[in-house]
């Protein structure tokens, strides 16, 4: 009976989801492992709130900047970047600065071009009708992306592990899903978050377990300056948050 | 004469003013000199930053990351962006605060005469820089060799003078130069070594993306030019 009303994209998903420039405020969905009747189930919590279609698809369309967008952006941002050479008492004229403010606002473009991206695009076609049941994991995924706070790199790995349920994703997809929300301003947990409930909302697996290992250069660079510190931070969702030793053995297989 | 007018320049510090031409030592070859004489040319407007006046430059920074984070399509007005331009601002002053420093300052107590001429080695000193094309942070360890002539100087300070010339926007070799040539007018040693290692943020995360890369680059002066044994020695102490 739910199992027909809970067809995958058409019902919306038990957490808010205001949607913050594609950064989701949301709680994470509880997922069932799967039950007698098969298909996995999302459960809706008691704050489940009635969302508009624009909400409910908001996972799927993201995207909020274009390149044309850039192109537009790019003077401005260049302009900005000269006073602050300024402003650090830099000679802007000099040759190695010349071009310093264009560079820079090509760079930091780059590093936010995750808000030009969209899941679906990157998903659609890798999605695989397969009988399996066991655990994938990739792990070991470089990523960058900038602290929110201080417009500083923070770079690590990121370990995903799923549980399919009858659909497997391509491998490289998992890296890509990565990529998108890494190539933003972020703040560590709501990162980690983000890739789970993506992958999560385009597999419908019995479980997903996203773990990242980084290190932030606004604490190794500045501030405390801790050159060796790491920030650890996991979401478990599904299987992986319901059952110990499921979520065991992704642990024990993602450590080196 | 001659030599008076050499030792009077030689007394000047490497922080914007033309680097001395001195010819005390083998090694500090004419070409170095012309070599030096470039990069302190372009190094003339790097220190014109007082302590005293990065608090009223403040507004205009924190402006200035205002609009390059709307120009990226972010929403300013959220809570996690609500004080970034300040932070952003702070931080960047942070990271350029070699501009406030002289070598001079840090260094005058902190030299001794000491009966030793054997080289000294201080390695795998962490450097945090900015790159001055994209502004992205590059990260390394510095090696540091001499060889007194009469004079040591003490060891931290060695590390003070990497933090002073690092915490700038840089080019990798002029950090290397800079160092070594600083510590050149400091103690007059028979010969200085500084090589550094460093990893550039700006290939890893962006452009060519290669995350194992280094870079390296190294300045050899005085002894360590000269004599291959020297330098051979500094090379495999440092590697090892």
């Amino acid at each position: 009976m739910d199992h027909a009303k809970q067809k995958q994209s058409e019902k919306p998903p038990p957490y808010s989801t205001d949607s913050v420039n594609g950064h989701m405020e949301e709680r994470a969905p509880v997922l069932k492992s799967p039950n007698r009747t098969g298909g996995p189930q999302v459960v809706p919590g008691e704050e489940t709130r009635s969302h508009t279609s624009t909400v409910m698809e908001s996972w799927k369309e993201e995207r909020t900047r274009s390149i044309e967008d850039n192109e537009m952006n790019l003077p401005g941002i260049a302009a900005a970047y000269t006073s602050i050479l300024r402003g650090l008492g830099e000679d802007p004229l000099r040759q190695g600065l010349l071009k310093t403010p264009r560079r820079a606002a090509t760079a930091m473009q780059f590093f936010t071009k995750g808000y030009q991206e969209k899941i679906s695009d990157v998903l659609n076609n890798a999605i695989f009708d397969e009988d399996h049941d066991e655990m994938v994991i990739v792990k070991d995924i470089d990523m960058f992306s900038m602290c929110e706070h201080h417009l500083v790199p923070f770079i690590g790995k990121v370990h995903i592990g799923y549980l399919p349920n009858k659909r497997v994703v391509g491998l490289s997809k998992l890296a890509r899903i990565v990529e998108i929300y890494s190539r933003r301003l972020q703040v560590q947990e709501r990162l980690t978050k983000q890739i789970a409930v993506a992958i999560t909302e385009s597999l419908q697996p019995s479980g997903v377990g996203v773990v990242i290992e980084a290190s932030h250069m606004c604490m190794v660079m500045r501030g405390v300056q801790k050159m060796n510190s790491k920030t650890v931070t996991s979401t478990m969702l599904g299987v992986f948050r319901e059952d110990p030793k499921t979520r065991e053995e992704f642990l024990k297989l993602i450590k080196n | 004469m001659e030599h008076q007018k050499a030792a009077a320049e030689m007394n000047r510090v490497c922080n914007g003013n033309i680097v001395a031409s001195h010819n005390c030592h083998r090694g500090f070859s004419e070409e170095a000199m012309i070599q030096s004489k470039k990069a302190a040319v372009q190094n003339k407007h790097e220190k014109s930053r007082k302590e005293s006046e990065d608090e009223s430059k403040l507004p205009a920074l924190e402006a200035a990351y205002s609009t390059i984070l709307k120009g990226l399509g972010e929403n300013t007005d959220r809570q996690g962006l609500l004080l970034t331009p300040r932070r952003a601002a702070k931080a960047m002053q942070f990271l350029t605060k070699g501009y406030h420093e002289t070598v001079y300052e840090i260094l005058n107590d902190a030299i001794f005469d000491e009966d030793h001429d054997e080289m000294v080695i201080v390695k795998d000193i962490d450097m945090f820089s900015l790159c001055e094309h994209h502004l992205v942070p590059f990260i390394g360890k510095v090696h540091i060799g001499y060889l007194p002539n009469k004079r040591v100087v003490g060891l931290s300070k060695l590390a003070r003078i990497v933090e002073i010339f690092s915490r700038r926007l840089q080019v990798q070799e002029r950090l290397t130069k800079q160092i070594a040539l600083a510590i050149t007018e400091a103690l007059n040693p028979a010969g200085v070594a500084v090589v550094i290692e460093a990893v550039h943020m700006c290939m890893v995360m962006r452009g060519v993306q290669k995350m194992n890369s280094q870079t390296i680059t190294s300045t050899m002066l005085g002894v360590f030019r000269e004599d291959t044994k020297t330098r051979e020695e500094f090379l495999s102490l440092v590697r090892s």
